[in-house]
């Protein structure tokens, strides 16, 4: 089973976790965002309401995304993160590198 | 905007809103409380900027951030003490909330909100309690120059608050791959505990270092945190899961300088860089220092204001328990097992079948189809219900697995020697409950080793282990959850406890005199007993007691302390096993209904129309209900609803206004015609006039109806129309506009789709400002009328009539029989009257055959009263009506004394002569107790038995006298259980056997008999209680008293038989 699904809209493409943001699911993951960005995608949602864990790949491909999309001039948009990930977010002040912009 | 984002954005706004509905009654509190403010209600409040700050943040709402960020620094200086929240700080907050609300309400907007205003206030408020050097700090960056040479800008504000506040400032790099993932740790647990130990001032995630998501995977992932916190350098590697060596100290507060300076960021890039040159360039080592320091505002502020930091509020137990509060703040989401989930799919499956079924057979008209589509939904509902019960259950572990730290933490601060040990961690109970139970729990457990728990040294002097142990256990009993929290310290001394009540005007000494140990210990939940040094100088115990008890009402729970002094205390709780459906009772008010959960009910009570007057008065300004000598206070439901007081017209069905006011106070019958009446009443008059008979002041339908009420520390009475069953209700929670009240606790719907408001006793004892009356005069006055009372004993009357106009008791236990008979039924034979009965021939007697009484007319109903005298049935000729009486009248033995009648009582107006059915017959059947006179007879030369006979009622003494001096047997008489000692030990020797009544003033003859066992000479004596009260429990506390046999008093066949029995080697055999 794949950790993620991928629903694509011209350059907005949505992705919903399917576990945890962790080692395992990161490697899975990061071709995956690669190939969308490469392909034009400059609006990455990431649906992250499956996700009640992270680790550090998990920060670390975020921050990785982030950094991709940021040279394409993109966005990365997380949400449904849950409490504890929002609060661990909140102290590494990685609120100011994911902002969730309204349109 | 795309519907995730209206998801999302919703629920901000949703949250954000609920969180802002109670701030400001929070607010206010904290105002009122000035410098005595609540920790807990501070930080709500914080936390609620706080939350804003981050979420806003994460939408891009700048200006909301900056606002919640500048409001969050000044609640933080109030939580620490730096500012007092007066009227003028709290209503800047006020408005700066307002203005936050105004953002939330239109997000989208918020940016383009002025907050100029509010941005100067909350600035001058905050430096307005800063020296003037650091005024600027609160507008201004710091930046702090990292080992690696890069800065990290943190608000100054936020620095010197860390320094004022005397806490270590410290900087750690994580390399999150190798230290946390690697190492088998949880970054989410790692965090989480670095929040609950201090502050995160800043911290940063080198974004370059892990590069796009093309470049090569990295083997590190360095993590760089500023870091202020209490906790000591030798324990900071363990606080923050790093070795030691990896953990610089920024500021040591002991030093009072710090190491690496706080340098202010300069406006221009180039001021910046020369800023920067200024620091050393490399990892500075904890012990050297620069040598020329940069003097800085905030350095001046740390050695200039340190002492005006409240040495009573340490800023480190603030920051620890605040994080973890924080940490401990129940989560809207809940885990719920994959199997569960499945039984939900499949019972809603089953819900939607039975729905089809049900609305096929609806449409047919078909009645057995609804009938089994209903019972099937009934099935599925109540089998849906314990399955959704059963996710919102958690092990109470959740709140026991935090205490082993905390105990571990406290051992070390107060130098005592503590092993905690925990039963019971996989009980489980409601969600609500276990986040519910954190903070008392975490009480009590401090308190145990705070104040419990003796020092070593201490405890070996008294010959206890060195090591202390408290412990935690969970069980269920009897449906319900019950936490035991035990210590083997010092335990509570109630009578220091007593002291301090009194001292602190808290209960009057007359109060005290009656209280029971118990009692005492109990004044523990006091809330003028709550804080800390007040209650460590006396007992050592009740620390924030009131705040537990709080807690545990809200939880719906009950709270019980034993406590033994040198031997250590237990507390027990007892906790539904949920809130979400509770048993409770069913009343109305008005045209409403209401719920009461069956936990505060302690019982209920109906009070007939005509002792309203007798059972209600007012004490100090207060209704109060008389029950049994305890006065109870009362609370009127209806006045709590703002309605008036009413009747319902039995006529007209309609609910009427009445004139009553106040509950005892009863409007006399001509009260109408002292006061000029309104139209209004005038008619009501005239309506009143014509049904006088029927007139509801005397009618059943003006009974008061009671709830008993408990809050665990007081009981009161609620006045309610009716009352309804008992049901399981389901718990719903108030909307936003009902949650000032205090007194509902919730709602719920009932069958018929109506809500009923769920009754929060404490806050309805709250709201209506119920006074205890225990301390006054009149409550010692009304226990010692119930006293009295309770000393007389009660007795069980047949009441009849003799002539039209002569109402006559006999005691029941006298009674067979009762007989309705006819006049032909009469027989008259060898000039006795009898009549067949029962294939015998029964002798009849009426009461003028001895006594100057009415002969009966025989054209009257007649009955005959069956009763048994000298082993023989004889019938006693007596008129209707008849009725059974149960009173503790006094009897008058000399007004109506004569021949067989054996004295009188007056009942509601009325004289009521007594019948002695043994005189009586042998008035009139002289021949018929032969053997009584000869065994008399042959006990004359005073050879018999004595017996002492103890009994405070002069007419039931001197009527079991007669008998048992008929039979021959020397009587000495005493009336009470105290004179009765006395008289058996002067006359030890010549003593048979102690008759005795249970009821007596003085010494009670239970109290008696325990005085007799006690005595070895008294071992074999025998001791025959006589009572009006035989049921199973007074003979079993006889029995365990030491009394032999129990007597049913005036019932002289078994009396004589026992008598026989005890005394038969005394008393001759029987001859007849």
């Amino acid at each position: 089973m794949s950790c993620a699904q991928v629903n694509r809209e011209k350059e907005k493409a949505t992705v919903i976790l399917q576990t945890d943001l962790v080692a395992v699911s990161t490697a899975e993951l990061r071709p995956i965002f690669l190939n969308l960005i490469k392909d034009g995608v400059t609006s990455l949602w990431l649906d992250m309401t499956a996700a009640k864990k992270i680790d550090s790949q998990g920060i670390s491909i975020l921050v990785a995304s982030c950094n991709s999309l940021d040279a394409v001039h993109g966005e990365l948009v997380l949400f449904g993160v849950s409490a504890p990930i929002v609060s661990l977010f909140q102290t590494l002040q990685l609120s100011r590198k994911f902002k969730i912009n309204p349109a | 905007m795309s519907s995730e984002m209206d998801f999302l954005l919703n629920e901000f706004v949703a949250e954000s809103r609920e969180m802002l509905s109670n701030i400001e009654s929070d607010l206010l509190i904290i105002e009122k409380s000035g410098a005595n403010f609540s920790d807990k209600l501070i930080n709500n409040v914080f936390r609620a900027a706080h939350s804003i700050k981050g979420a806003s943040g994460l939408f891009g709402f700048t200006k909301m951030q900056e606002l919640a960020h500048k409001t969050e620094t000044v609640l933080d200086m109030i939580r620490t003490h730096l500012i007092t929240p007066d009227a003028e700080v709290v209503n800047i907050l006020l408005m700066a909330f307002d203005k936050l609300r105004d953002m939330i309400n239109q997000p989208n907007a918020s940016n383009e909100q002025n907050i100029t205003e509010n941005i100067i206030s909350l600035t001058g408020l905050a430096t307005a309690f800063l020296p003037t050097e650091e005024k600027g700090a609160f507008s201004r960056s710091t930046s702090v120059k990292l080992p690696d040479g890069f800065l990290i800008s943190i608000p100054e504000i936020d620095l010197n608050l860390a320094i004022k506040q005397k806490t270590f400032i410290y900087f750690a790099e994580y390399d999150l791959l190798n230290d946390i993932d690697r190492a088998g740790k949880d970054l989410l647990d790692v965090m989480r505990v670095l929040v609950a130990f201090g502050k995160v001032l800043d911290a940063r995630v080198n974004y370059s270092v892990i590069g796009k998501l093309d470049d090569e995977v990295n083997t590190k992932l360095p993590l760089q945190v500023l870091f202020a916190t209490d906790v000591e350098p030798k324990e900071i590697g363990c606080a923050m899961e790093l070795p030691g060596e990896r953990v610089i100290v920024v500021h040591d507060p002991r030093q009072g300088e710090n190491i690496l300076l706080p340098i202010p960021i300069a406006p221009s890039s180039g001021a910046k860089e020369s800023a920067i040159q200024q620091l050393p360039s490399t990892t500075l080592p904890q012990e050297n220092k620069p040598s020329t320091p940069p003097k800085t505002a905030s350095a001046q502020a740390s050695s200039g204001t340190s002492s005006s930091v409240p040495s009573s509020h340490p800023a480190p137990e603030n920051g620890r328990s605040g994080g973890l509060e924080e940490a401990s703040h129940g989560d809207s989401t809940i885990r719920v097992s994959l199997d569960i989930l499945e039984n939900l799919m499949n019972l809603a499956g089953e819900l939607v079948l039975s729905r089809n079924q049900l609305r096929e057979a609806l449409s047919q008209k078909d009645e057995k189809g609804i009938l089994s589509g209903s019972q099937r939904i009934n099935l599925v509902t109540t089998e849906l219900q314990e399955v959704i019960m059963q996710t919102r259950m958690q092990p109470i572990g959740n709140v026991f697995g935090k205490f082993p730290r905390l105990v571990r933490d406290l051992t070390r601060e107060l130098k005592k020697e503590i092993n905690l040990q925990i039963e019971g961690k996989e009980v489980e109970m409601d969600k609500t409950l276990v986040e519910g139970l954190n903070d008392p729990l975490t009480h009590m457990v401090r308190n145990a080793c705070d104040h419990g728990i003796e020092l070593p040294e201490k405890r070996v002097d008294s010959g206890k282990k060195a090591a202390g142990t408290v412990s935690l256990r969970a069980y269920h009993e009897a449906g319900q959850v019950v936490i035991e929290i035990t210590d083997d310290g010092k335990g509570i001394d109630p009578e220091r406890l007593a002291a301090a009540a009194i001292e602190k005007g808290l209960v009057s000494q007359d109060a005290l005199q009656g209280m029971s140990e118990k009692e005492k210990i109990a004044l523990i939940f006091l809330p003028g007993l709550s804080t800390a040094e007040k209650v460590t100088g006396l007992s050592g115990r009740g620390v924030g007691m009131d705040v537990v008890k709080t807690n545990l009402d809200h939880l719906g729970g009950k709270i019980e302390i034993d406590s033994k002094i040198g031997k250590g205390s237990l507390f027990r709780i007892k906790l539904p096993l949920t809130l979400a459906i509770i048993p409770s009772l069913l009343f109305s008010a008005g045209q409403q209904r209401f719920a009461i959960p069956q936990i505060n009910v302690v019982e209920i009570l109906r009070i007939p129309v005509a002792q309203i007057q007798k059972r209600i008065e007012i004490v100090s300004g207060v209704e109060v209900l008389n029950l049994r000598g305890k006065l109870v206070p009362l609370v009127v439901f209806r006045e709590i609803l703002g309605l008036e007081t009413s009747y319902l017209d039995k006529e007209t069905l309609e609910e009427l206004p009445s004139r009553r006011q106040g509950i005892a106070n009863r409007r006399s019958r001509d009260d109408s015609q002292k006061n000029a009446p309104s139209e209004k009443a005038k008619k009501m008059i005239n309506k009143e006039d014509k049904r006088s008979e029927r007139d509801r002041r005397f009618d059943a339908s003006g009974d008061l109806n009671i709830i008993i009420v408990t809050t665990g520390l007081m009981q009161y009475g609620v006045v309610v129309d009716q009352l309804y069953n008992n049901e399981e209700i389901v718990v719903k929670p108030l909307g936003r506009h009902l949650k000032g009240l205090q007194e509902y606790a919730g709602a719920t719907i009932m069958g018929d789709g109506k809500v009923a408001l769920i009754i929060d006793s404490s806050g309805l004892a709250a709201k209506s400002h119920l006074k205890s009356v225990s301390e006054t005069k009149r409550a010692s006055e009304a226990e010692e009328e119930a006293l009295k009372e309770r000393r007389q004993d009660i007795q069980n009357f047949l009441l009849f009539f003799n002539g039209p106009k002569e109402e006559c008791a006999i005691p029941l236990e006298m009674v067979r029989r009762v007989e309705r008979i006819t006049k032909s039924q009469i027989e008259f034979l060898g000039g006795r009257r009898t009549m067949q009965y029962r294939g015998v021939s029964l002798p009849l007697v009426t009461l003028s055959d001895a006594a100057k009484v009415q002969t009966i007319s025989e054209n009257q109903e007649l009955l005959v009263v069956v009763s048994s005298v000298e082993d023989k049935e004889v019938g006693l000729l007596v008129t209707m009506p008849v009725d059974a009486l149960e009173t503790k009248v006094a009897i008058d033995q000399t007004t109506m004394r004569q021949k067989g009648v054996a004295g009188s009582f007056i009942l509601k107006g009325r004289t009521i002569m007594v019948v002695d059915i043994y005189e009586l017959v042998q008035t009139v059947h002289a021949d018929w107790a032969p053997a009584q006179k000869l065994r008399a007879a042959s006990l004359a030369g005073g050879k018999g038995p004595t017996i002492i006979l103890a009994e405070d009622s002069d007419f039931f003494r001197s009527h079991v006298k007669r008998l048992i001096e008929s039979e021959g047997i020397n009587v000495i008489e005493a009336c009470n259980g105290l004179i009765a000692w006395q008289l058996l030990e002067k006359h030890a020797s010549k003593v048979n056997a102690v008759l005795t009544d249970i009821e007596m003033p003085e010494m009670t003859g239970l109290e008696l008999t325990r005085q007799i066992r006690k005595e070895q000479r008294f071992a074999n004596l025998p001791v025959i209680g006589l009572t009006s009260l035989a049921g199973e429990q007074n003979i079993e506390e006889g029995k365990a008293a030491g009394i032999t046999e129990y007597l049913v008093k005036l019932d002289q066949e078994k009396l004589r038989t026992a008598l026989h029995r005890f005394l038969s080697d005394e008393v001759i055999t029987d001859v007849s």
